[in-house]
Protein backbone atom coordinates (compact mmCIF):
# COMPACT_ATOMS: atom_id res chain seq x y z
CA UNK A 1 0.00 0.00 0.00
CA UNK A 2 2.22 2.62 -1.37
CA UNK A 3 1.63 6.23 -3.22
CA UNK A 4 2.08 4.02 -6.82
CA UNK A 5 -0.53 1.51 -5.57
CA UNK A 6 -2.98 4.01 -5.59
CA UNK A 7 -1.61 6.02 -8.41
CA UNK A 8 -1.97 2.93 -10.35
CA UNK A 9 -5.60 2.85 -9.20
CA UNK A 10 -5.93 6.50 -9.97
CA UNK A 11 -5.01 5.94 -13.43
CA UNK A 12 -7.00 2.58 -14.19
CA UNK A 13 -9.90 4.19 -13.09
CA UNK A 14 -9.53 7.39 -15.73
CA UNK A 15 -8.67 4.78 -18.54
CA UNK A 16 -12.17 3.01 -17.85
CA UNK A 17 -13.84 6.12 -18.04
CA UNK A 18 -12.32 7.07 -21.03
CA UNK A 19 -12.50 3.92 -22.93
CA UNK A 20 -16.52 3.89 -22.07
CA UNK A 21 -17.38 7.18 -23.08
CA UNK A 22 -14.99 6.62 -26.67
CA UNK A 23 -17.14 3.69 -27.15
CA UNK A 24 -20.45 4.90 -26.47
CA UNK A 25 -19.76 8.04 -28.72
CA UNK A 26 -19.32 5.53 -31.49
CA UNK A 27 -22.42 3.60 -30.80
CA UNK A 28 -24.39 7.18 -31.66
CA UNK A 29 -21.80 7.74 -35.01
CA UNK A 30 -23.29 6.85 -38.41
CA UNK A 31 -22.30 3.59 -39.40
CA UNK A 32 -20.14 3.16 -42.54
CA UNK A 33 -21.59 -0.07 -43.93
CA UNK A 34 -23.10 -0.04 -47.12
CA UNK A 35 -26.09 -2.91 -47.56
CA UNK A 36 -24.40 -4.22 -50.69
CA UNK A 37 -27.73 -5.82 -52.51
CA UNK A 38 -30.42 -3.33 -51.19
CA UNK A 39 -27.63 -0.55 -51.54
CA UNK A 40 -25.26 0.02 -54.63
CA UNK A 41 -21.99 2.18 -54.31
CA UNK A 42 -21.97 4.97 -56.78
CA UNK A 43 -19.24 4.28 -59.78
CA UNK A 44 -16.50 7.07 -60.69
CA UNK A 45 -17.32 7.92 -64.73
CA UNK A 46 -14.27 6.57 -65.96
CA UNK A 47 -14.44 2.97 -63.82
CA UNK A 48 -13.17 0.36 -66.35
CA UNK A 49 -16.12 -1.99 -66.53
CA UNK A 50 -17.36 -4.72 -68.50
CA UNK A 51 -16.78 -3.63 -72.56
CA UNK A 52 -19.55 -2.34 -74.87
CA UNK A 53 -19.36 -0.95 -78.29
CA UNK A 54 -20.79 2.43 -79.09
CA UNK A 55 -23.27 3.53 -81.33
CA UNK A 56 -23.64 6.75 -83.63
CA UNK A 57 -26.82 9.13 -83.76
CA UNK A 58 -28.60 6.89 -86.34
CA UNK A 59 -28.15 3.89 -83.84
CA UNK A 60 -25.72 1.88 -86.21
CA UNK A 61 -22.46 0.67 -84.65
CA UNK A 62 -19.45 2.86 -84.85
CA UNK A 63 -17.08 -0.16 -85.51
CA UNK A 64 -15.13 -0.55 -88.77
CA UNK A 65 -13.89 -3.81 -88.19
CA UNK A 66 -10.45 -2.92 -88.42
CA UNK A 67 -9.60 -5.55 -85.75
CA UNK A 68 -7.56 -3.66 -84.09
CA UNK A 69 -9.06 -4.31 -80.31
CA UNK A 70 -8.74 -8.12 -81.41
CA UNK A 71 -5.21 -7.89 -81.75
CA UNK A 72 -4.04 -5.52 -78.71
CA UNK A 73 -6.18 -7.55 -76.12
CA UNK A 74 -3.40 -9.53 -74.06
CA UNK A 75 -5.99 -11.77 -72.29
CA UNK A 76 -7.21 -13.17 -75.87
CA UNK A 77 -11.01 -12.04 -74.94
CA UNK A 78 -12.22 -10.36 -77.88
CA UNK A 79 -13.16 -12.26 -80.79
CA UNK A 80 -14.45 -10.77 -83.93
CA UNK A 81 -16.02 -11.50 -86.98
CA UNK A 82 -16.02 -9.66 -90.33
CA UNK A 83 -17.98 -10.22 -93.29
CA UNK A 84 -17.23 -8.05 -96.80
CA UNK A 85 -20.52 -7.19 -98.34
CA UNK A 86 -20.66 -8.44 -102.17
CA UNK A 87 -20.31 -4.94 -104.30
CA UNK A 88 -18.66 -2.95 -101.15
CA UNK A 89 -14.52 -2.76 -100.58
CA UNK A 90 -15.34 -2.01 -96.68
CA UNK A 91 -15.67 -4.78 -94.06
CA UNK A 92 -18.68 -5.27 -91.93
CA UNK A 93 -19.11 -6.83 -88.25
CA UNK A 94 -20.81 -9.99 -88.29
CA UNK A 95 -19.87 -11.27 -84.73
CA UNK A 96 -18.54 -10.09 -81.96
CA UNK A 97 -17.26 -11.60 -78.65
CA UNK A 98 -16.06 -10.34 -75.12
CA UNK A 99 -14.86 -13.43 -72.66
CA UNK A 100 -15.41 -11.62 -69.73
CA UNK A 101 -13.81 -14.60 -67.96
CA UNK A 102 -10.50 -13.73 -70.03
CA UNK A 103 -10.79 -10.00 -69.81
CA UNK A 104 -8.06 -8.26 -67.33
CA UNK A 105 -9.81 -5.23 -68.17
CA UNK A 106 -6.88 -3.12 -68.78
CA UNK A 107 -8.74 -0.79 -71.23
CA UNK A 108 -6.27 -1.32 -74.37
CA UNK A 109 -8.69 -1.95 -76.58
CA UNK A 110 -10.30 1.37 -75.66
CA UNK A 111 -7.23 3.18 -75.86
CA UNK A 112 -5.95 1.68 -79.33
CA UNK A 113 -9.85 1.88 -81.31
CA UNK A 114 -9.34 4.36 -84.24
CA UNK A 115 -12.76 5.66 -84.25
CA UNK A 116 -13.46 5.32 -81.07
CA UNK A 117 -16.27 2.35 -81.29
CA UNK A 118 -15.64 0.37 -77.72
CA UNK A 119 -15.46 1.64 -74.30
CA UNK A 120 -15.84 0.78 -70.76
CA UNK A 121 -18.97 0.64 -68.87
CA UNK A 122 -19.05 1.37 -65.59
CA UNK A 123 -21.25 -2.09 -64.62
CA UNK A 124 -19.20 -4.22 -62.42
CA UNK A 125 -21.62 -7.05 -60.97
CA UNK A 126 -20.59 -9.10 -63.96
CA UNK A 127 -20.90 -12.61 -61.98
CA UNK A 128 -22.40 -15.37 -63.77
CA UNK A 129 -23.69 -18.78 -62.75
CA UNK A 130 -22.59 -20.22 -65.62
CA UNK A 131 -19.66 -19.95 -67.76
CA UNK A 132 -21.26 -19.17 -70.82
CA UNK A 133 -23.37 -16.26 -69.85
CA UNK A 134 -19.82 -14.75 -69.45
CA UNK A 135 -19.18 -14.45 -72.87
CA UNK A 136 -21.18 -11.06 -74.48
CA UNK A 137 -21.79 -11.02 -77.49
CA UNK A 138 -23.08 -8.26 -80.19
CA UNK A 139 -27.26 -8.92 -78.89
CA UNK A 140 -26.15 -9.10 -75.45
CA UNK A 141 -23.32 -6.57 -75.35
CA UNK A 142 -25.46 -3.37 -75.34
CA UNK A 143 -28.33 -4.45 -72.94
CA UNK A 144 -26.39 -6.45 -70.61
CA UNK A 145 -23.99 -3.53 -69.93
CA UNK A 146 -26.57 -0.55 -69.18
CA UNK B 1 -63.81 -28.31 -8.43
CA UNK B 2 -63.73 -24.34 -8.95
CA UNK B 3 -61.81 -22.08 -10.79
CA UNK B 4 -60.24 -20.81 -7.82
CA UNK B 5 -58.97 -24.07 -6.45
CA UNK B 6 -57.21 -25.22 -9.44
CA UNK B 7 -55.39 -21.53 -9.77
CA UNK B 8 -54.40 -22.62 -6.21
CA UNK B 9 -53.74 -25.72 -6.51
CA UNK B 10 -49.63 -26.61 -6.12
CA UNK B 11 -49.23 -28.43 -9.40
CA UNK B 12 -50.74 -25.49 -11.47
CA UNK B 13 -48.29 -23.24 -9.74
CA UNK B 14 -45.36 -24.96 -10.99
CA UNK B 15 -46.86 -25.42 -14.65
CA UNK B 16 -47.56 -21.81 -14.77
CA UNK B 17 -43.86 -20.68 -13.11
CA UNK B 18 -41.64 -23.54 -15.19
CA UNK B 19 -43.95 -22.21 -18.51
CA UNK B 20 -43.28 -18.86 -16.85
CA UNK B 21 -39.81 -18.82 -16.64
CA UNK B 22 -39.07 -20.79 -19.70
CA UNK B 23 -40.88 -17.95 -21.92
CA UNK B 24 -38.97 -15.61 -19.99
CA UNK B 25 -35.41 -17.55 -20.87
CA UNK B 26 -36.54 -17.76 -24.50
CA UNK B 27 -37.09 -14.51 -25.29
CA UNK B 28 -33.91 -13.35 -23.67
CA UNK B 29 -31.98 -15.90 -25.07
CA UNK B 30 -33.16 -14.23 -28.08
CA UNK B 31 -33.06 -10.24 -27.30
CA UNK B 32 -30.13 -10.39 -26.08
CA UNK B 33 -28.29 -11.70 -28.52
CA UNK B 34 -29.58 -9.82 -31.08
CA UNK B 35 -29.10 -6.91 -28.38
CA UNK B 36 -24.90 -7.65 -28.00
CA UNK B 37 -24.83 -8.35 -31.63
CA UNK B 38 -26.60 -4.73 -32.61
CA UNK B 39 -24.56 -3.05 -29.64
CA UNK B 40 -21.26 -4.68 -30.89
CA UNK B 41 -22.17 -3.63 -34.58
CA UNK B 42 -22.65 0.10 -33.75
CA UNK B 43 -19.68 0.82 -31.45
CA UNK B 44 -17.60 -0.69 -34.05
CA UNK B 45 -19.80 1.57 -37.28
CA UNK B 46 -21.13 -1.08 -38.29
CA UNK B 47 -24.80 -2.33 -38.52
CA UNK B 48 -25.28 -5.71 -37.06
CA UNK B 49 -27.84 -8.35 -38.17
CA UNK B 50 -30.23 -6.21 -40.93
CA UNK B 51 -31.66 -9.20 -43.41
CA UNK B 52 -33.62 -11.21 -41.39
CA UNK B 53 -37.10 -9.09 -39.87
CA UNK B 54 -37.18 -5.69 -38.62
CA UNK B 55 -33.52 -4.77 -38.27
CA UNK B 56 -32.57 -8.19 -37.80
CA UNK B 57 -34.49 -8.84 -34.93
CA UNK B 58 -34.91 -12.72 -35.91
CA UNK B 59 -32.02 -13.42 -36.24
CA UNK B 60 -31.28 -14.93 -33.14
CA UNK B 61 -34.37 -17.27 -33.52
CA UNK B 62 -32.80 -17.81 -37.31
CA UNK B 63 -29.79 -18.68 -35.77
CA UNK B 64 -31.41 -21.07 -33.29
CA UNK B 65 -32.74 -23.12 -35.89
CA UNK B 66 -29.69 -23.58 -37.76
CA UNK B 67 -28.32 -25.37 -34.26
CA UNK B 68 -30.81 -27.71 -33.71
CA UNK B 69 -30.73 -28.73 -37.71
CA UNK B 70 -26.81 -29.47 -36.73
CA UNK B 71 -25.74 -32.72 -36.35
CA UNK B 72 -24.61 -33.70 -32.77
CA UNK B 73 -21.05 -34.75 -33.21
CA UNK B 74 -19.07 -36.63 -30.54
CA UNK B 75 -15.53 -36.16 -31.17
CA UNK B 76 -12.86 -39.24 -30.64
CA UNK B 77 -11.47 -39.73 -27.54
CA UNK B 78 -13.82 -37.68 -25.45
CA UNK B 79 -15.40 -38.83 -22.00
CA UNK B 80 -18.92 -39.28 -23.71
CA UNK B 81 -21.21 -39.37 -20.88
CA UNK B 82 -19.68 -36.53 -19.72
CA UNK B 83 -19.24 -34.50 -22.88
CA UNK B 84 -23.01 -35.30 -22.89
CA UNK B 85 -23.80 -34.10 -19.61
CA UNK B 86 -21.99 -30.95 -19.56
CA UNK B 87 -24.24 -28.63 -21.34
CA UNK B 88 -27.04 -29.40 -19.40
CA UNK B 89 -25.10 -28.91 -16.25
CA UNK B 90 -23.79 -25.87 -17.02
CA UNK B 91 -27.48 -24.62 -18.31
CA UNK B 92 -29.68 -25.86 -15.43
CA UNK B 93 -28.61 -23.95 -12.79
CA UNK B 94 -29.51 -20.78 -14.53
CA UNK B 95 -33.44 -22.17 -14.77
CA UNK B 96 -33.19 -22.79 -11.22
CA UNK B 97 -31.74 -19.37 -9.96
CA UNK B 98 -34.66 -18.01 -11.79
CA UNK B 99 -36.46 -19.06 -8.99
CA UNK B 100 -36.13 -16.44 -6.36
CA UNK B 101 -35.91 -13.23 -8.86
CA UNK B 102 -38.46 -10.47 -7.74
CA UNK B 103 -39.95 -9.98 -11.11
CA UNK B 104 -42.53 -7.21 -9.42
CA UNK B 105 -44.45 -7.17 -6.17
CA UNK B 106 -46.83 -10.53 -6.95
CA UNK B 107 -44.59 -12.03 -9.90
CA UNK B 108 -41.47 -13.62 -8.04
CA UNK B 109 -42.01 -18.21 -8.34
CA UNK B 110 -41.12 -18.53 -4.62
CA UNK B 111 -40.20 -16.30 -1.69
CA UNK B 112 -37.62 -18.11 0.28
CA UNK B 113 -36.33 -16.45 3.25
CA UNK B 114 -32.85 -17.33 2.04
CA UNK B 115 -33.60 -16.17 -1.25
CA UNK B 116 -29.98 -14.21 -2.10
CA UNK B 117 -27.94 -17.53 -0.53
CA UNK B 118 -30.09 -19.53 -2.81
CA UNK B 119 -29.17 -17.57 -5.52
CA UNK B 120 -25.36 -17.38 -5.31
CA UNK B 121 -25.33 -21.25 -4.18
CA UNK B 122 -26.74 -22.54 -7.15
CA UNK B 123 -25.20 -20.18 -9.41
CA UNK B 124 -21.44 -22.18 -8.56
CA UNK B 125 -22.92 -25.27 -9.49
CA UNK B 126 -22.55 -23.73 -13.25
CA UNK B 127 -18.92 -23.71 -12.80
CA UNK B 128 -18.60 -27.34 -12.56
CA UNK B 129 -20.58 -28.33 -15.94
CA UNK B 130 -17.95 -25.60 -17.88
CA UNK B 131 -14.87 -27.89 -15.44
CA UNK B 132 -16.95 -31.13 -16.81
CA UNK B 133 -16.99 -29.59 -20.48
CA UNK B 134 -13.33 -28.60 -20.29
CA UNK B 135 -12.20 -32.22 -18.78
CA UNK B 136 -14.66 -34.08 -21.13
CA UNK B 137 -13.29 -32.88 -24.43
CA UNK B 138 -9.69 -34.30 -23.83
CA UNK B 139 -8.80 -31.29 -25.56
CA UNK B 140 -5.81 -29.05 -24.42
CA UNK B 141 -7.06 -25.81 -24.98
CA UNK B 142 -10.77 -26.78 -23.46
CA UNK B 143 -8.98 -27.86 -20.35
CA UNK B 144 -6.86 -25.00 -19.94
CA UNK B 145 -9.98 -22.60 -20.22
CA UNK B 146 -12.01 -24.82 -17.80
CA UNK B 147 -9.39 -24.66 -15.63
CA UNK B 148 -9.13 -20.68 -15.92
CA UNK B 149 -12.58 -20.93 -15.39
CA UNK B 150 -12.71 -22.62 -11.55
CA UNK B 151 -9.69 -20.12 -10.89
CA UNK B 152 -11.53 -16.89 -11.99
CA UNK B 153 -14.95 -18.14 -10.55
CA UNK B 154 -13.84 -18.63 -6.86
CA UNK B 155 -11.87 -15.07 -7.02
CA UNK B 156 -14.05 -13.14 -7.93
CA UNK B 157 -16.68 -15.12 -6.19
CA UNK B 158 -15.27 -13.41 -2.73
CA UNK B 159 -15.94 -10.04 -3.68
CA UNK B 160 -19.24 -10.64 -5.06
CA UNK B 161 -20.32 -12.34 -2.12
CA UNK B 162 -18.85 -9.27 0.35
CA UNK B 163 -20.22 -6.57 -1.67
CA UNK B 164 -23.76 -8.01 -1.20
CA UNK B 165 -22.91 -8.42 2.43
CA UNK B 166 -22.93 -5.17 2.96
CA UNK B 167 -26.47 -5.09 1.30
CA UNK B 168 -27.79 -7.73 3.76
CA UNK B 169 -25.93 -6.00 6.69
CA UNK B 170 -28.43 -2.73 5.78
CA UNK B 171 -31.64 -4.70 4.75
CA UNK B 172 -31.14 -7.01 7.70
CA UNK B 173 -32.16 -9.56 5.11
CA UNK B 174 -31.82 -12.43 2.94
CA UNK B 175 -35.19 -12.51 1.09
CA UNK B 176 -35.32 -10.81 -1.89
CA UNK B 177 -38.68 -8.85 -1.51
CA UNK B 178 -37.47 -7.83 1.69
CA UNK B 179 -34.98 -6.47 0.27
CA UNK B 180 -36.76 -4.70 -2.09
CA UNK B 181 -39.87 -3.37 -0.14
CA UNK B 182 -36.54 -1.71 1.74
CA UNK B 183 -36.06 0.02 -0.99
CA UNK B 184 -39.21 2.04 -1.22
CA UNK B 185 -37.71 5.28 -0.19
CA UNK B 186 -34.12 5.30 -1.85
CA UNK B 187 -32.45 2.87 -3.76
CA UNK B 188 -29.40 0.56 -1.93
CA UNK B 189 -26.95 1.85 -4.69
CA UNK B 190 -27.10 5.56 -3.25
CA UNK B 191 -25.92 4.50 0.04
CA UNK B 192 -23.69 1.78 -1.34
CA UNK B 193 -21.94 2.57 -4.63
CA UNK B 194 -18.64 1.20 -3.78
CA UNK B 195 -20.44 -2.19 -3.19
CA UNK B 196 -22.67 -1.83 -6.60
CA UNK B 197 -19.18 -1.35 -8.17
CA UNK B 198 -17.41 -4.10 -7.03
CA UNK B 199 -20.74 -6.57 -7.36
CA UNK B 200 -20.82 -5.41 -11.43
CA UNK B 201 -17.23 -5.76 -11.85
CA UNK B 202 -16.97 -8.94 -10.41
CA UNK B 203 -20.46 -10.02 -12.22
CA UNK B 204 -18.62 -9.32 -15.47
CA UNK B 205 -15.88 -12.02 -14.12
CA UNK B 206 -17.90 -14.49 -13.30
CA UNK B 207 -19.97 -14.21 -16.67
CA UNK B 208 -16.06 -15.31 -18.15
CA UNK B 209 -17.05 -11.97 -20.29
CA UNK B 210 -14.78 -9.51 -21.75
CA UNK B 211 -12.35 -7.88 -20.62
CA UNK B 212 -12.30 -11.04 -17.65
CA UNK B 213 -13.05 -13.94 -20.95
CA UNK B 214 -9.32 -15.62 -20.56
CA UNK B 215 -11.61 -18.74 -20.36
CA UNK B 216 -12.64 -18.16 -23.61
CA UNK B 217 -9.68 -16.52 -24.78
CA UNK B 218 -10.12 -16.78 -28.39
CA UNK B 219 -6.80 -15.99 -29.71
CA UNK B 220 -4.99 -18.28 -27.57
CA UNK B 221 -7.73 -21.11 -26.52
CA UNK B 222 -9.85 -21.52 -29.57
CA UNK B 223 -13.05 -21.52 -27.49
CA UNK B 224 -11.87 -22.49 -24.15
CA UNK B 225 -14.08 -25.02 -22.28
CA UNK B 226 -16.43 -25.04 -25.63
CA UNK B 227 -13.94 -25.77 -27.97
CA UNK B 228 -15.27 -29.36 -28.98
CA UNK B 229 -18.80 -28.32 -29.35
CA UNK B 230 -21.47 -27.79 -31.75
CA UNK B 231 -25.18 -27.57 -32.70
CA UNK B 232 -27.36 -28.12 -30.04
CA UNK B 233 -24.85 -28.52 -27.33
CA UNK B 234 -23.20 -25.49 -28.10
CA UNK B 235 -26.32 -23.53 -28.44
CA UNK B 236 -26.95 -24.71 -24.62
CA UNK B 237 -23.93 -23.23 -23.57
CA UNK B 238 -24.32 -20.13 -25.53
CA UNK B 239 -27.84 -19.62 -23.81
CA UNK B 240 -26.65 -20.23 -20.17
CA UNK B 241 -24.28 -17.19 -21.15
CA UNK B 242 -26.67 -15.10 -21.82
CA UNK B 243 -29.22 -16.59 -19.07
CA UNK B 244 -26.38 -15.86 -16.43
CA UNK B 245 -25.73 -12.62 -17.75
CA UNK B 246 -29.99 -11.41 -17.58
CA UNK B 247 -29.64 -13.07 -13.76
CA UNK B 248 -26.62 -10.94 -12.98
CA UNK B 249 -28.25 -7.61 -13.97
CA UNK B 250 -31.61 -9.11 -12.61
CA UNK B 251 -30.36 -9.86 -9.09
CA UNK B 252 -27.84 -6.08 -9.37
CA UNK B 253 -31.63 -4.51 -10.03
CA UNK B 254 -32.70 -6.56 -7.44
CA UNK B 255 -30.02 -5.42 -4.54
CA UNK B 256 -29.02 -1.90 -5.52
CA UNK B 257 -31.69 -0.50 -8.08
CA UNK B 258 -34.99 -0.92 -6.51
CA UNK B 259 -36.05 -4.00 -7.65
CA UNK B 260 -39.17 -3.71 -9.52
CA UNK B 261 -40.11 0.05 -7.79
CA UNK B 262 -40.89 2.77 -10.17
CA UNK B 263 -43.26 5.41 -10.79
CA UNK B 264 -45.48 5.47 -14.09
CA UNK B 265 -45.27 1.73 -15.01
CA UNK B 266 -46.39 -1.27 -14.04
CA UNK B 267 -43.67 -2.99 -11.60
CA UNK B 268 -42.57 -5.86 -14.23
CA UNK B 269 -42.10 -3.30 -16.84
CA UNK B 270 -39.81 -1.42 -14.54
CA UNK B 271 -37.99 -4.48 -13.70
CA UNK B 272 -36.99 -5.52 -17.19
CA UNK B 273 -35.84 -1.88 -17.91
CA UNK B 274 -33.47 -1.34 -15.38
CA UNK B 275 -32.40 -4.98 -15.68
CA UNK B 276 -31.44 -4.68 -19.79
CA UNK B 277 -30.07 -0.94 -18.83
CA UNK B 278 -27.85 -3.24 -17.01
CA UNK B 279 -27.25 -6.19 -19.46
CA UNK B 280 -26.52 -2.96 -22.18
CA UNK B 281 -24.27 -2.08 -19.79
CA UNK B 282 -22.19 -5.09 -19.57
CA UNK B 283 -22.20 -5.79 -23.75
CA UNK B 284 -20.97 -2.27 -23.42
CA UNK B 285 -18.14 -3.41 -21.70
CA UNK B 286 -17.43 -6.51 -23.55
CA UNK B 287 -16.78 -3.44 -26.50
CA UNK B 288 -15.06 -1.02 -24.69
CA UNK B 289 -11.87 -2.91 -23.21
CA UNK B 290 -8.92 -5.82 -24.46
CA UNK B 291 -8.67 -8.64 -22.44
CA UNK B 292 -6.79 -8.95 -19.37
CA UNK B 293 -3.93 -11.05 -18.76
CA UNK B 294 -4.22 -14.08 -16.30
CA UNK B 295 -2.09 -12.57 -13.88
CA UNK B 296 -3.43 -9.32 -13.56
CA UNK B 297 -6.98 -10.89 -13.74
CA UNK B 298 -5.98 -12.02 -10.27
CA UNK B 299 -4.06 -9.40 -9.16
CA UNK B 300 -7.10 -6.87 -10.04
CA UNK B 301 -9.27 -9.34 -7.67
CA UNK B 302 -6.82 -10.35 -4.63
CA UNK B 303 -4.95 -6.75 -4.50
CA UNK B 304 -8.12 -4.25 -5.07
CA UNK B 305 -11.60 -5.32 -5.51
CA UNK B 306 -11.23 -7.88 -2.67
CA UNK B 307 -9.80 -5.35 -0.03
CA UNK B 308 -11.91 -2.51 -1.47
CA UNK B 309 -14.93 -4.88 -0.95
CA UNK B 310 -14.03 -5.33 2.48
CA UNK B 311 -13.16 -2.04 3.88
CA UNK B 312 -17.19 -0.99 2.24
CA UNK B 313 -18.31 -4.09 4.38
CA UNK B 314 -15.86 -3.20 7.50
CA UNK B 315 -17.93 1.06 7.09
CA UNK B 316 -21.27 -0.16 6.23
CA UNK B 317 -20.78 -2.44 9.70
CA UNK B 318 -19.62 -0.06 11.50
CA UNK B 319 -22.19 2.93 10.38
CA UNK B 320 -24.99 0.53 10.99
CA UNK B 321 -23.98 -0.44 14.53
CA UNK B 322 -23.39 3.45 15.65
CA UNK B 323 -27.17 4.63 14.32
Amino acid sequence: MNASYFNKVNIGIKTVIKGLALSISYLFKKPVTLQYPHEKKRIAQRYRGSIRLKRNEEGALKCIACGSCEKICPAGAIKMVTVTPEGSKKKQLSEFYVDLGLCIYCGLCVDTCPVDAIEHSIVYEVAERKKDGLILRLDNLGEKNV
Amino acid sequence: MDLAMIADSIIVKVILSIAGVMIVFTINALFATWLERKVAGHIQLRLGPMEVGFHGVLQGAADGLKLIAKEIITPKGVDKKLFALAPYLAFFPTLLMFVVIPFSDKLQVRDLNIGLLYFFSISCIATIGIFMAGWASNNKYSLMGAVRSIAQSIAYEIPIILSILSVVIITQSLKLSEIVSYQSKFWIVLVQPVAFVVYVISAIAELNRTPFDIPEAESELVAGFHTEYSGMRFAVFFMAEYTNIFLVSAMATTLFLGGWRGPFFPPVVWFFIKTYALVFFIIWVRWAFPRLRPDQLMSFCWKFLTPVALLNLLITTFFMKIF
